[in-house]
């Protein structure tokens, strides 16, 4: 495994929820290989290596994907869409996090094939505990099919 | 009289009566001919020997007539011959002048010679006699005009009828040297008294009447005056004749020339004192005939009883038989050789073998009738019953006035009506019944035919409910439910009964209705969005103060004294709270548009598991909970879940203070409901605010008390609704507090 390699996706367009995630995540070691896009079309061209990230690799995968869904432009859902649709970029786990609790959002959510569903808490304790169980997880726990 | 009727009356009658009217009938019919046969013939004998007499007699009288006058004549001839009358017209009246005059006063022998004078050739008067009573009547030339007189030669004239009195001219001519020099003319009055008219009638009999008259016919006398009327014409007369004389009756009469006279003589007898004798025989013989068909009818009427008599016995008794009277022997007792006798013999053997058909008929009469009584006794009452509900039926069914109730044939034509229907649609019984049931549809229902659609399909399932407009009598339009269901008869489609009820209000109300839930959809979809926006977009920022303020407080504690520490907690708790009041807040509303997934629900177990979860500190020993016999709930498990979650934690927070809480969890059930409780000896509340327990944001202990937000209790209401339940509290202060909740059976939501 290469260091320089992206183990993280964080897709959030909100700073805050960003830096707290990001913090999160650093507490138990775990954001050394994350990279934050600001949306959902910065997410998808960074996935399919296009605009600013043409110059990168597509094969090099992110080990999990956290994406937000509501978003300017290419919210969380179709992102999802857009990677289940997608033979080389099924395989990525995802996780969708977000404030709402919204079920028909979660319903959808499944149905492309999210792999994992996170209403994020409002309170900081709850949602670093819920980060940091994440990021453990995915990046630990799940053997990925590479 | 009808010959149509007439027939058939006398068939009517009876032989009794029709025999003796037969032969009643011939004996008249004879009587009658005979009769007229011998009434025509005598007539005619009758009248034949009148006419004899009335010639013979006719003949006599004008012969005396004649002998009579011919002695008159000659009288004056025997004058006339006279050598001093014509040697008196021969000198011209200078000789024998007295002498002729003595002559003619002798010519005067009775009152009857009128006139007696003397004429010469030139038939001027030349002597007149002295005894002469008056002029001469007519001149002598007008007289030999009509008679003629040859010389040596005297005739009697014809009548003159001169004021009052007939006169007859008797001449004769004076000859010298056979030339005739002068006349002797004589005039006398006819003569006869009545005296002696009445005994030339009597002498002639049958009240025979004498006529004289001129042979011209121009005069008639019966000698006494001049007769006016004969209806006869004398000149061609001969022999018997008829006329109607001035009375009008025929007269059977005979005329015949008076010899040496310008006279006839005519005799006439009254036919009807001819034919008087042979009416006298007429009547003697009807007389007879009317003995005779009195004897012939009752001699027919006694045959005819003795035929009819026996008859009329067989008749009375098979009458008898006839009309059921076999209880008595009924024979016809008769000793007679002929065929009546036979046939009466024939009818007692007949009689017998009825009787003893009937007496068997009886028995088995007599069997079947009780059999049948107590059939008809049954029927009647089971009839009298129908017909009673049947009565009872149509009044409840006229009665009705918030249904229209309508009995339609196969075809759809209306044939009962009650008030209902005309109370709904406008029609009077009168001016409905046998109209089409599709005037109560809409101009585009008929075009498309559904009242014949609907009677095929009621006629097909049995029974069809509709839904839709109908039109009123006033052409006013209804929101109808009419229920048709097809009556059958024995198998055979023989109508319709159709039940209508006017629901226009409940239409309006269900339209309003429709139209308030769509609104309130509406305003639950905006209250969605609400939630959806309230759960993304309040959350995020909450979420960022609560991180930074948990930041700074992890980066600085070093650097803050107390009070900022103090602070930063009170922040971090704060957000806490707003965000769990958040989540509830959400959960709430979103129950609002969660569909209920009815399951039956283990209750007592899910009471355990709640239990479990929510006693996991370990202060928590000190509770004891006790969990009764709960019954299954019919309920979605994942809110009744809630449900038990919020009362149970309630139960523990405010018994929390408690030095030895309670908590009980029981249950029961009836027939439509299972009910639920959760009870705790905590802190209670006062009944007064019961009210304000389920309401959302309420609560009843501030938040130094019992943390809480007030949407728990609201939560559970909310969710015992949906489940069409209930839920109440019973409390005390500081005694506790009892949650009751039920829902009922079979849910169907």
């Amino acid at each position: 495994m290469i260091d320089n390699k992206v183990e993280i996706l964080l897709v959030e367009d909100n700073p805050h929820d960003a830096e707290m995630t990001i913090r999160a995540l650093r507490r138990v070691n775990l954001a050394n290989k994350l990279i934050h896009v600001k949306d959902g079309a910065e997410a998808l061209d960074f996935i399919f290596s296009k605009g600013v990230y043409s110059e990168r690799n597509v094969d090099d995968k992110p080990k999990v994907i956290l994406l937000d869904i509501k978003m300017p432009k290419v919210d969380g859902i179709e992102v999802l869409r857009q990677l289940k649709s997608d033979e080389k970029t099924r395989s990525i786990p995802v996780v969708i996090m977000t404030s709402s609790k919204e079920e028909q959002d979660i319903i959808t959510s499944y149905d492309i094939g999210v792999n994992s569903y996170v209403v994020k808490p409002v309170d900081f304790e709850g949602f670093a505990k819920a980060v940091s169980q994440l990021g453990y997880y995915w990046l630990i726990t799940n053997q990925s099919t590479q | 009289m009808n010959p149509k009727r007439s027939k058939p009356i006398f068939s009517r009658l009876s032989i009794q009566q029709r025999l003796p009217l037969l032969i009643c009938f011939f004996l008249l019919f004879t009587i009658i001919v005979y009769g007229f046969l011998n009434y025509y013939s005598l007539k005619k004998a009758t009248l034949m020997i009148g006419r004899e007499r009335v010639n013979t007699l006719t003949e006599q009288i004008s012969s005396m007539l004649g002998q009579s006058a011919l002695a008159t004549i000659k009288y004056l001839h025997n004058t006339a011959y006279m050598d001093q009358v014509s040697q008196y017209l021969a000198t011209g009246g200078k000789q024998y002048g007295r002498e002729t005059v003595d002559e003619l006063n002798k010519l005067h022998k009775d009152s009857t010679w009128m006139i007696a004078e003397l004429a010469d050739s030139t038939l001027k008067t030349v002597l007149r006699s002295d005894k002469s009573l008056a002029n001469v009547p007519v001149s002598l030339k007008e007289v030999l005009t009509y008679t003629h007189i040859g010389p040596d030669s005297a005739w009697a004239g014809k009548f003159y009828y001169v004021k009052g009195t007939t006169y007859y001219p008797i001449i004769a001519s004076v000859t010298r040297k056979k030339h005739i020099i002068g006349y002797l003319v004589c005039w006398k009055i006819l003569p006869a008294s009545q005296k002696a008219v009445d005994q030339l009638s009597q002498l002639m009999g049958s009240g025979a009447n004498l006529y004289i008259g001129n042979r011209d016919g121009g005069f008639w006398t019966n000698t006494i005056k001049p007769v006016s009327g004969l209806n006869f014409n004398a000149k061609i007369a001969s022999g018997p004749f008829t006329f109607r004389d001035a009375d009008g009756q025929t007269m059977l009469a005979a005329v015949q020339p008076v010899a040496y006279t310008d006279w006839l003589t005519v005799i006439g007898f009254p036919e009807k004192n001819l034919l008087s004798g042979m009416n006298g025989f007429m009547r003697w013989i009807f007389l007879f005939g009317i003995i005779l068909l009195g004897i012939g009818a009752f001699a027919a009427w006694l045959t005819s009883r003795g035929i009819t008599g026996p008859l009329n016995k067989l008749t009375g008794a098979a009458m008898a038989i006839s009309a059921g009277d076999y209880s008595s022997h009924v024979s016809v007792d008769m000793e007679r050789g002929d065929e009546l006798g036979k046939l009466a013999h024939a009818f007692n053997i007949m009689e017998q073998y009825v009787q003893q058909t009937y007496e068997e008929l009886e028995a088995m009469v007599d069997e079947r009738t009780s059999a049948l009584s107590e059939e008809i006794r049954l029927r009647e009452t089971t009839e009298a019953s129908l017909r009673e509900s049947r009565q009872r039926y149509h009044l409840m069914i006229n009665e009705v006035k918030d249904y229209a109730i309508i009995m339609l044939d196969a075809e759809g034509k209306i044939l009962v009506w009650n008030q209902g229907a005309e109370r709904i649609k406008g029609y009077t019984e009168k001016e409905i019944l046998g109209k089409s049931f599709s005037l109560f549809y809409t101009p585009s229902d008929i075009e498309n035919q559904k009242p014949q659609h609907l009677l095929k399909r009621a006629a097909k399932e049995g029974r069809v409910e509709d839904v839709g407009w109908r039109v009123r009598k006033d052409g006013s339009k209804f929101w109808a439910d009419v229920v048709l269901t097809p009556i059958y008869n024995y198998g055979e489609l023989t109508g319709f009964a159709k039940v209508t009820r006017d629901i226009t209000e409940r239409k309006k109300l269900e339209d309003e209705v429709a139209v308030r839930t769509a609104q309130l959809e509406a305003s639950n979809k905006e209250l969605e969005a609400f939630s959806y926006s309230v759960s993304h977009d309040l959350r995020t920022p909450l979420r960022a103060v609560s991180g930074y303020s948990v930041m700074l407080k992890e980066d600085y504690e070093e650097k803050l004294d107390a009070e900022g520490l103090r602070i930063i907690n009170n922040i971090i708790i704060n957000a806490r709270i707003m965000g769990t009041l958040i989540d509830e807040l959400l959960a709430f509303s979103r129950l609002g548009k969660k569909e209920l997934t009815l399951t039956n629900v283990n209750m007592q177990q899910l009471a355990g598991l709640v239990t479990s979860e929510l006693l996991h500190n370990e202060t928590d020993g000190k509770y004891r909970v006790s969990i009764g016999a709960l019954p299954v709930a019919t309920a979605d498990q994942a809110m009744i879940k809630q449900v038990l979650m919020n009362l149970v934690s309630n139960a523990l927070k405010y018994s929390s203070k408690q030095a030895d809480p309670v908590i009980e969890i029981g249950g029961s059930e009836d027939e439509n409901e299972t009910i639920y409780y959760v009870k705790d000896n905590g802190v209670g509340f006062d009944m007064a605010y019961a009210g304000k327990l389920f309401g959302v944001f309420q609560r009843l202990h501030s938040q130094d008390e019992f943390e809480g937000t007030g949407v728990g209790l609201a939560l559970v209401k909310r969710i015992i609704d949906k489940h069409s339940g209930k839920v109440w509290a019973e409390a005390e202060e500081d005694k506790g507090a009892k949650f009751y909740f039920s829902l009922p059976k079979n849910n169907k939501q």
